[in-house]
Formats: structure tokens, C-alpha cells, sequence
């Protein structure tokens, strides 16, 4: 890479396309694949067996963004930079020992783990001149998440609903994508390093961390619908009776037009209005309840609605972390407790399969978890958005 | 104006919405052969819902344990559908698309995530599941008409219950379906039950239970009806490595005439092991 080449990227919008774009699209494509796999693992050496042995544990690894909270002296963007190398190594990793599921448990448990880390520190590493007509870095980074939902449901897509980058073909898919991650953040450091901004430098009036924390509520009920049902299209044709291909189509456009929209300061400057994001909270709750009980014959135009919405949920959460003066510490705190929620509502899904042999109380408890998910996700955006709590963020 | 970012992502969308389509063109079932036949070769396999032994995704090896044997019709049970544990795949569409076979999976997830499926080279016209009383893990019955030519042939899969209630009950409940459908008719599938109606070994519930005798006063079993002894080791379907129980069966109505019937003792893609019959259509 030319020292010409750098300095053209230096210019203007390349270290928000870097920063904020690229590297968190692919780190959230590997989480994908990871968390897929992690718990795909876990569940079948403890629930498969109908045993549960001391691999469970794991599943802490998911709790990792409270990492971030002893090692924060470090600096946001240097946890941003050891743990996106990290993840690329051991997603390569992944790729490599997948003849062996002990190995593949370890590597995949260790890239979402580090994830966790990544996404807490992300979100809290802002840059400096960024042009005013581009997102902000929350919008940014749910432009991001999108578009690497989208990929994955390509690779899904092709693979016949068997994630490419999982199967056979993994090795060929998966050393290209890291090669293209590590240029990605070698190029972050002498492109972003002048214009990174010490987020901790300009103190605001806090509001309780705790508040904060709790609102990460919403992050691990929208992590669980996308990770359940939302992200993939095929789990909604089989629980809805309906077209694999129309709902992937839908949920593509959903995820598409999203990443578009939100560059475009007018569009972005509706989406984000208190009563569109009311509008769409209602429309997500009508589309999951559609999806789960009604199963009417839009329900893949409310599976697309539903996906919409969601991102649009995830840039006002994360509004939550950012604004008012939200540190590394908040994040952290966010983060640990979305995914502790996460966990919990995965575990009762999980037992809920094979609920007949374990708890037969859990009996036909899809659906309120689902349900419970979204109202949790419907409640946090719709209160912040509506109490003003999240405001236009200063980069 | 249109900025540089905004220019980059309407490409990488391109390229994501195009990569999609593209995606879904090629792994759409394309037709399969409908040629008149007198001959049709069935399959039962349970597929342990496509998981190795140590957990990881399987489908392959099952595909080409299929493709092998080259059967007209497949019933397949531990088809489970919307696992986070087998990472979301949908293995019936995979295996589907792969062995260019039309497909049947019942019931919607929506009921209940563990079923039975069903692969067919020829078109599968209507098709139904039928929920059976359980008290343990909640199993299904699926019924499916299949269009053999001029011929339509009535197909059941199912899995039965482990306990001695829940598989003597499912076993009376679904040959009330069995009886009621039109001949020819074929019902496949995992019966957790053994020849003589004994407990399986290990078994703590010292009952013996009548459904392999029930179910043979109205179909033929086509294992006995190829001419193999009924309990032989080379008809044990489970486990796959050192089988010591035949579980697995395939049963045809009398119009049916059985020409040949095997276990696939080679089979290395679960935990059971298949069975494949060549009948004789009516």
C-alpha cells in the first residue's frame, strides 16, 4: 500500500469508512459465524447428550464486555485493535481445527468472547472532523452490523441455508475475508491514528451507570431475536409455513435499504425522529407477533419490517452508551448486561427444545421468549427516544 | 450530491443483493425426474439430526449415503428443523437441493421443533402431520400422497416414542392414519421397537409390547418379506457401530411386491443405520 494511497485515504471520510464501516462489518460477520458455532457446541455436548457437563461453562465467555472495565486504562482504540486481531486470528483458527469440535468450541468461544470486547470499546472510540453529513458513529456502526448480517445471509444463501464459511468450503471462503480484515486494520493505524478522539477527554453529566446497564436490556433481547428468528429467513419459513426465498429476499432489502438510508442526511434525519422510531417499534411488535401466532400472507414483508426496525433499535441503544457523556465504563456495563440477558434467554430457548425430558415446564416457551425479547427491545428504544435521553451525538 | 460512502455502499449492497439472488437461484430445487417406473426403492434413515458423533454438522456424509443407494423415496427422522444447536440449518432443504429430490417436512416449527421429513423424486401432491400423544419428547406422524406416474402411492413416516406408553399409543394412533389412507401405501420409519415387541436391553420397563405383530396384521414388513429371519444381526439398525437392535423399518401394503430389502452397513452419518427396500409397484 503507497504512502499516496494512505494519504488519499486520510482524506476526508476514509477513517470513518475504516473505523466505523468496515472493520466493525467484518468483525460482526465473524461474530456471526463464531456465536453460531459456540453455542451450536455447547448445546450439543451438554442438552444433546441430555447431560450437562463442565463445558457449559463457556457459555461465560459471552459476559465478556465487563473485560473492559479492567483493562480500560488501555484505551478504547488499542482494545479496539487487540481485540479485532484477535478475533480475525481465531476466527482463522476456527477455520483451520474444524476437524476437531473441542478445538472448534475453544477458537469460537474465544472470537465471540472478544467480541464482546470489541463492540464495547467500538462503540466509544469516536473520530475526530468527521464530515457532518455522514452518521454519527453509532448510525455508523448499525450500518455496519447490516451489512454483515447481510453477507452472512449470503453466504447462507448460497450455501443452501449451510453457512459457507462454516462447511467444506470454509478454509477458501474464510483466508480471504482475514486477509482483507487484516489489511483493513493495518491501514486503521496510520490513517485513523491522527484523528482518533480520547473519548474520556471531553467529561459530561452522567446519568446513573446503572440505568445505563439496565437499558443494556435491550441490546440482549435484539441479539436474541436476530440470533433466533430475525437473522434467519429459513427459521421463519419453517415456523410460518411460508417461502424460504421471499423471506430472505424481504429481510435483505430490509437490511439494504437500511444501510443506504441512514447515509442520507434527510433520510437519516426521519428515521431517527422520536415518532418514526414509535412507528417503527409498533410495526415490530404487529411483525413478531405476526410471525409468531398470526402467520398472515405478508408475514415476509413483516419479517423485512421487523429487521428494519431492529437496526434502527440497535443505532438508538447504542445512542444510550454514547451520549450524555457515556464512557468505556458504561459501555462495558451496557454490553455485559445485554449479553447476560442474552445468555439467560438462550438458555431458556435451548431447554425449551428438549424441554419434554428436562423441565417440562419450559413446554411451548418459544414463543414468550420471543415476545419478551422484543418488548424488551420495543420498551428501552421507544423510552429513550421518546424521554429525549439519547441526543445527537458530538464527534 | 452523491457521497463517496454512499456510492460504496449502494455497490457493496449491489453486490450483497446480487450475491443473494444468486444464491437462491442455484440452490432452488430443479425438477426432478417423474418417468413412469415399476420399480421404486424406499429409504428410512435416521439422521441424528445431521450431527457427528462429537457434535459437528454431518449433512455430507448423509447426502452421499443417499445418493448411493439411489432410492425413489426417503423417509427421514431427527430432521429437526430450527436448532441453534445444529447452527440453523435447514437440512431437509440442504439435502433437498442436493439430491435434486422434492421435500416434506412436518410439522411447522411453529408446533413443535423435532419432525419427520420426507425426500421424493416424484411430486410430493398433498401432505399432511399429524401430532401424536406423547408424554415425553413430542412426536409426528407425516402422510404424504406421491404422484409415481399414473400411480399415487400413500407415504407415512414416523418416529416413535422411547417409553413403552408414549410408542404402544403413537404406534395404534398413527395406523388409524395408515388405515385410513389409500393403497399402495408405505409407512417407514424409527419405531424404537424391536421384532418381538421385547424391551430394548438396558431397558428398565420390563413390558412387551405388540407393535411390531399390530402393525404386520396390516402392512408387510419388507425385511421378512425379502426372506430375511426376522431378528438376523445383518437387519440390526442400531447403534451404527456394532448394531445390536433393529428399530428401523419399512413396511408396504400387500400390493406391494418386495424384491429386496438391506441394512446399509456401511453408513457412517449417524447413529442409525439406514434401510433401503426395492418394490415392485401394484
Amino acid at each position: 500500500m503507497s504512502e499516496k494511497m494512505i494519504q488519499g485515504l486520510r482524506q476526508d471520510d476514509g477513517p470513518w469508512l475504516l473505523l466505523h464501516i468496515l472493520l466493525p462489518m467484518f468483525m460482526t460477520l465473524f461474530f456471526f459465524e463464531s456465536l453460531r458455532v459456540f453455542i451450536g457446541l455447547i448445546y450439543f455436548v451438554n442438552l444433546g447428550a441430555m447431560t450437562i457437563g463442565v463445558s457449559v461453562l463457556y457459555i461465560f465467555l459471552l459476559l465478556s464486555p465487563i473485560v473492559v472495565l479492567f483493562i480500560k486504562k488501555i484505551g478504547a482504540y488499542r482494545i479496539v485493535i487487540f481485540s479485532a486481531v484477535g478475533i480475525v486470528i481465531f476466527r482463522l483458527l476456527m477455520a483451520l481445527l474444524s476437524w476437531n469440535m473441542s478445538l472448534m468450541l475453544i477458537t469460537s468461544g474465544i472470537a465471540t468472547m472478544l467480541y464482546g470486547i470489541f463492540v464495547a470499546s467500538i462503540i466509544i472510540t469516536p473520530l475526530q472532523n468527521t464530515p457532518e453529513r455522514l452518521p454519527g458513529r453509532t448510525g455508523s456502526i448499525s450500518i455496519s452490523f447490516a451489512l454483515a448480517l447481510a453477507m452472512d445471509i449470503m453466504f447462507r444463501a448460497i450455501g443452501g441455508t449451510w453457512d459457507i464459511t462454516i462447511g467444506s468450503y470454509s478454509i477458501a471462503i474464510v483466508i480471504p475475508l482475514t486477509i482483507i480484515t487484516f489489511i483493513i486494520i493495518w491501514l486503521i493505524g496510520p490513517v485513523c491514528g491522527a484523528v482518533i478522539q480520547n473519548s474520556s477527554s471531553t467529561p459530561k453529566a452522567k446519568k446513573s451507570r446503572l440505568v445505563r446497564m439496565f437499558m443494556g436490556a435491550g441490546f440482549g433481547g435484539g441479539l436474541f431475536m436476530i440470533y433466533t428468528l430475525l437473522g434467519f429467513p429459513n427459521v421463519v419459513a419453517r415456523w410460518t409455513n411460508t417461502s424460504y426465498e421471499f423471506n430472505t429476499v424481504s429481510v435483505v432489502i430490509a437490511l439494504l435499504l437500511y444501510a443506504i438510508l441512514v447515509q442520507i442526511p434527510k433520510a437519516n434525519n426521519l428515521v431517527f425522529r422520536r415518532e418514526i422510531i414509535l412507528v417503527l417499534n409498533l410495526l415490530l411488535i404487529v411483525a413478531v407477533m405476526d410471525i409468531i401466532y398470526i402467520h398472515s400472507v405478508i408475514v415476509s414483508v413483516f419479517t423485512g419490517i421487523a429487521v428494519f426496525a431492529m437496526m434502527a433499535d440497535l443505532s438508538v441503544l447504542w445512542g444510550i452508551v454514547v451520549s450524555r457523556g457515556g464512557d468505556i465504563v458504561d459501555s462495558g456495563l451496557f454490553h455485559f448486561f445485554g449479553m447476560f440477558l442474552f445468555m439467560f434467554l438462550i438458555l431458556f430457548f435451548a431447554l425449551s427444545f428438549v424441554a419434554g425430558m428436562i423441565l417440562p415446564a419450559l413446554e411451548g416457551m418459544i414463543p414468550y421468549l420471543l415476545m419478551l425479547a422484543t418488548f424488551l427491545v420495543f420498551i428501552v428504544s421507544v423510552g429513550v427516544s421518546v424521554s429525549g435521553f439519547v441526543r445527537e451525538v458530538e464527534e | 450530491m452523491m457521497t463517496r460512502n454512499l456510492k460504496f455502499t449502494i455497490v457493496i449492497s449491489a453486490i450483497l443483493f446480487i450475491g443473494t439472488m444468486a444464491g437462491l437461484l442455484i440452490t432452488l430445487t430443479p425438477a426432478p425426474d417423474t418417468e413412469p417406473t415399476t420399480t421404486l426403492t424406499l429409504m428410512t434413515y435416521n439422521i441424528y439430526q445431521g450431527y457427528t458423533p462429537d457434535g459437528g454438522v454431518n449433512l455430507e456424509v448423509i447426502r452421499d449415503t443417499i445418493r448411493d443407494a439411489s432410492p425413489d423415496i426417503v423417509g427421514l427422522q431427527e430432521s429437526d428443523m430450527n436448532r441453534i444447536s445444529s447452527m440453523n440449518i435447514d437440512s431437509i432443504r440442504w439435502l433437498a437441493t442436493q439430491l435434486n429430490m422434492y421435500s416434506y417436512f412436518g410439522p411447522p416449527t411453529s408446533e413443535q421443533i423435532i419432525g419427520v421429513a420426507l425426500l421424493s423424486k416424484y411430486p410430493i401432491i398433498s401432505s399432511a402431520y399429524h401430532l401424536l400423544t406423547s408424554e415425553e419428547l413430542p412426536r409426528v406422524l407425516i402422510e404424504a400422497t406421491i404422484q409415481v406416474g399414473s400411480e399415487q402411492v400413500s407415504v407415512f413416516v414416523v418416529h416413535l416414542g422411547l417409553s413403552y406408553e408414549d410408542r404402544t399409543t403413537q404406534a395404534a394412533e398413527a395406523m388409524q392414519y395408515v388405515d385410513a389412507a389409500m393403497a399402495p401405501k408405505i409407512l417407514m420409519g424409527d419405531f424404537n421397537t424391536l421384532p418381538t415387541g421385547e424391551p430394548e436391553p438396558g431397558s428398565d420397563d420390563p413390558r412387551v409390547d405388540t407393535i411390531y405383530t399390530d402393525i404386520s396384521a396390516h402392512l408387510n414388513d419388507t425385511w421378512t418379506a425379502a426372506g430375511h429371519p426376522q431378528n438376523s444381526n445383518d437387519g440390526f439398525t442400531w447403534p451404527s457401530y456394532g448394531p445390536y437392535e433393529r428399530i428401523d423399518y419399512i413396511w408396504v401394503s400387500p400390493d406391494f411386491t418386495v424384491s429386496s430389502c438391506t441394512v446399509i452397513s456401511s453408513a457412517t452419518g449417524s447413529d442409525h443405520l439406514p434401510v433401503v427396500a426395492t418394490v415392485q409397484m401394484p
